[in-house]
């Protein structure tokens, strides 16, 4: 017991609630720190002094700073968000989709279809009238320009979906390095003593931003380490981290496959940001991409048909190959043109053809020349007729790209023709070639009203409105679906603010608190320095 | 529970999110008039929608299809109209003629006039509709007839959709009006040769070849009207059918905008009042109070 214990006990408490005021303002000063949890210093009191029979206070000590954390909270929030990343990425994704699709609209397929549907049905009224006819090609153009810019976006839409998977892989990547250096950090700390509660937030935030990546499970290390697992590979442990390699595939889809560095095992990203982009870009766009192909193709198929069995309006049309043909036939074939019957052999080649089909120009009235490595027909000079391919069972005049069709090119690139791009005449509206029968157009306008699609069960109408009207629904659950996810993880969130989070009201009260007691401690010196003066004044 | 600002915080900015994405939806359904806006808010109406869009476009094109058809049909039956009248007129003529007591040089002039009706035969079989020969057949650009009364069309039957899985024949062919049973050229022909030959009897036995002539145009005439009248009903149900469908597509696309707007003028108060609450929210705290 002495007066100089006062003033010990006066100094140390000045301490303690300098401390305490530099908790506080720290606090507040990370009221707006993502991944902060709220310090708290927990004081205790010192050993005793004996004295004779008593024993005395000898004032507080600092004991601890904490922060305040609940990891069940913590642990039931980080898998939530990470269910809320994938639910929002599956939402943009449709919301894109349907974007790219703009429907309902008059930009759509949907109308582009019937815009076309209706020119063939128009130019049935007046096959010979050059106008209708025009109508007609700028709409098919317009139709299968529509479909391919779709197709396009889609794709585009795919590749962008594979650059977020590449740049979230280098996130996880980063974050697995800066987690393994933060555990190094605490450890160290740990082993001295302190309690690094800024490094453990920092590194349970950067947790939290990987959880939303991939779907991560932790373990706590006596040593204040926390080990990281992705799929049962250890992403983060005590000896280092494990890498996740995005290649660009060797099948040359330019796409990226994502593996494991120094693991054999498959990556299993099921259920976070990166799995669902997975499965966006290779089963959901994939399959509105494979919907709309089927319904491009089907129509293309359906109005080449018809229009090859059709004649254009004018006998002095040239109709030349569309693609340079240096091969041979493989088997023996026949085909009829103007319904003259004509046989050709295996190993015919071009020039071969084209003398076959000359042999028959007196019946058909068809000559046949070589331009530019193909096979262009003419009218004959002495019997000059208007050119129709009557049957190609064996494809022969396909394969010379000679055949009359409307469309040409595959999902993606269709587009009009060479033949119809270069002349309206050859638009084929009729069967006998006579200016006023429109008995092609008539079908081809007919092939609305039919069963065209998935094995003759629905028309292109409804099949596309099927698939809209599947993909509206689905996308408007995937919306709902993140919209409540979004609810959960607030409500979530609340719980762990509620035990972590900082208010400032709270802090202030406690800023006041250890202000006075800052006060009390301060007027205890003074008055133990007065009882001192008080007892040197009696020695002088 | 503790209560943290970045709680409060987040409420309000979530609060504030909510408020005005539900006022823009509103807002959009209000300006567009329609409530379909996209595929995701309610995939079976925008579905519905296009369908009754595409089910327009095609009802849209048949009425173009019946008026086109009407058309042609009308300058049809024009053209049959004048033909029934120029065997009629041949028919008073060759009466006229075949009367014993009129004299070589009236019949001299009648077949002078004969020979007129004949080429206005001639003209309407040839005649025109829109740059379409009307009596060729699927031959509607070349003449139908030479001078001679040939036939240079064919059998070819012009036909057009005019609703869902119905068609209409909107032509005759002038093989069916002036040549198939009675050849009503040849007739002509036969009746100027009597009258010039001042040949009485032979005029009197063309009659029953007039009369059976002038019936083959009555009975192609009466057909063309009862196709027109078809045609017609068609266009009639066309029509009502366009109400019904604009009447169903708007009760399915459009939106109740009165409705709308009360419920806009509601969120804007609930909005205004959390605006209001938060602003007295923040105004408050123990720094107020500190000195």
């Amino acid at each position: 017991m002495s007066l100089l214990g006062t003033f010990e006990i006066g100094t140390r408490s000045l301490r303690a609630f300098q401390a305490a005021m530099q908790t506080v303002s720290h606090n507040l000063a990370n009221v707006n720190t993502p991944g902060y949890s709220r310090q708290r210093v927990t004081f205790e009191t010192d050993i005793p002094d004996q004295t004779g029979a008593f024993l005395l206070g000898r004032g507080i000590n600092l004991s601890n700073v904490e922060r305040l954390r609940d990891r069940f909270f913590e642990d039931q929030w980080r898998r939530e968000s990470s269910v809320k990343t994938s639910a929002d990425a599956t939402a943009e994704t449709y919301n894109q989709i349907e974007t790219i699709l703009q429907e309902p609209g008059d930009t759509g397929l949907n109308s582009q279809m019937d815009k076309f549907h209706t020119a063939w049905l128009e130019a049935a009224n007046s096959p010979n009238d050059a106008g209708l006819r025009a109508t007609l090609r700028v709409q098919g153009k317009t139709l299968v320009e529509r479909f391919n810019a779709t197709r396009h976006g889609l794709e585009t839409l795919r590749t962008d979906t594979d650059e977020k998977i590449r740049i979230a892989v280098v996130q996880v990547n980063s974050y697995a390095g800066q987690i393994n250096e933060l555990n190094r950090s605490i450890k160290q700390s740990m082993l001295q003593g302190f309690s690094p509660n800024d490094s453990m937030d920092k590194r349970d935030y950067l947790i939290g931003e990987l959880a939303k990546l991939v779907p991560v499970n932790t373990v706590e290390r006596q040593d204040g380490g926390v080990a990281v697992y992705v799929g049962g590979v250890p992403l983060v442990e005590e000896t280092g981290t494990s890498t996740v390699v995005a290649d660009f595939q060797s099948s040359g889809t330019g796409m990226v496959a994502l593996s494991w560095e120094n693991y054999d095992e498959p990556v299993d990203f099921d259920g976070g940001k990166i799995g669902t982009l997975l499965s966006n870009r290779d089963t959901l766009i994939p399959d509105v991409i494979n919907k709309l192909d089927a319904l491009a193709q089907a129509l293309v198929d359906g109005v080449n048909a018809l229009h090859r069995t059709g004649m254009g309006t004018d006998g002095t049309i040239e109709i030349k190959g569309s693609v340079p043909w240096v091969g041979a036939l493989e088997a023996n074939a026949t085909a009829e043109l103007n319904g003259v019957s004509i046989a050709f052999s295996a190993g015919d080649n071009l020039a071969t053809v084209v003398a076959k089909l000359n042999a028959a120009e007196a019946q058909t009235g068809v000559h046949a020349r070589v331009v530019d490595q193909r096979v262009s027909l003419v009218p004959s000079a002495t019997n000059p007729q208007t050119i129709r391919v009557s049957d190609d069972p064996d494809g022969v005049f396909q394969t010379l790209g000679v055949v009359n069709d409307f469309f040409q090119g595959e999902p993606g690139n269709f587009q009009l023709s060479d033949a119809v791009a270069s002349d309206l005449r050859h638009i084929a509206l009729s069967a006998t070639g006579a200016p006023g029968d429109n008995a092609i157009a008539r079908n081809i306008a007919a092939l609305w009203d039919q069963p065209m699609m998935e094995n003759s069960q629905k028309t292109f109408n409804v099949f596309h409105q099927e698939f809209l009207t599947d993909l509206g629904s689905r996308s408007q659950a995937a919306t709902s679906n993140a919209d409540n996810q979004g609810f959960l993880v607030t409500q979530i969130d609340n719980l762990r603010e509620s035990v972590s989070g900082i208010s400032t009201d709270e802090e202030l009260s406690n800023m006041i608190r250890y202000q006075r007691s800052y006060d009390a401690a301060a007027r205890t010196i003074r008055v133990a320095d007065e009882m001192m003066q008080t007892l040197l004044n009696l020695v002088q | 529970m503790r209560i943290t600002n970045n709680m409060i915080n987040r409420d309000v900015v979530d609060d504030v999110h909510r408020h005005l994405n539900d006022m823009a939806i509103l807002r959009k359904e209000i300006s567009t008039g329609k409530r379909v806006q996209s595929l995701s808010r309610d995939a079976v109406a925008a579905t519905r929608s296009l369908a009754f869009a595409s089910a327009q476009s095609t009802l849209e094109q048949y009425k173009v299809n019946t008026e086109e058809s009407l058309a042609w049909m009308t300058a049809t039956s024009a053209g049959l109209a004048r033909v029934r009248e120029t065997m009629q007129d041949a028919k008073l003529q060759a009466q006229t003629g075949a009367t014993d007591t009129v004299s070589e040089d009236t019949r001299k002039s009648i077949a002078i006039n004969v020979h007129q009706l004949r080429n206005t035969l001639l003209e309407v079989g040839n005649s025109e509709w829109n740059g379409s020969r009307l009596f060729g057949g699927h031959k509607t650009s070349t003449p139908v007839f030479t001078s001679d009364g040939t036939y240079q069309g064919d059998s070819g039957t012009l036909q057009r959709d005019i609703a869902a899985n119905e068609t209409a024949v909107i032509n005759v062919t002038g093989q069916r009006v002036f040549l198939e049973g009675t050849n009503l050229f040849q007739t002509l022909t036969d009746l100027e040769t009597a009258l010039n030959a001042n040949d009485a009897p032979g005029v009197r036995s063309l009659l029953t070849q007039l009369d059976e002539g002038l019936n083959q145009v009555l009975t192609v005439e009466a057909e063309m009207g009862a196709e027109i009248n078809r045609v017609e009903n068609t266009q009639t149900r066309l029509d009502e059918l366009t109400v019904t469908l604009t009447e169903r597509r708007s009760a399915n696309d459009d939106a109740d905008v009165s409705k709308a707007a009360v419920e806009l003028t509601n969120l804007d108060n609930l909005y205004q009042s959390a605006l209001a609450a938060t602003a007295q929210l923040f105004n408050h705290s123990l720094l107020d109070f500190l000195k």
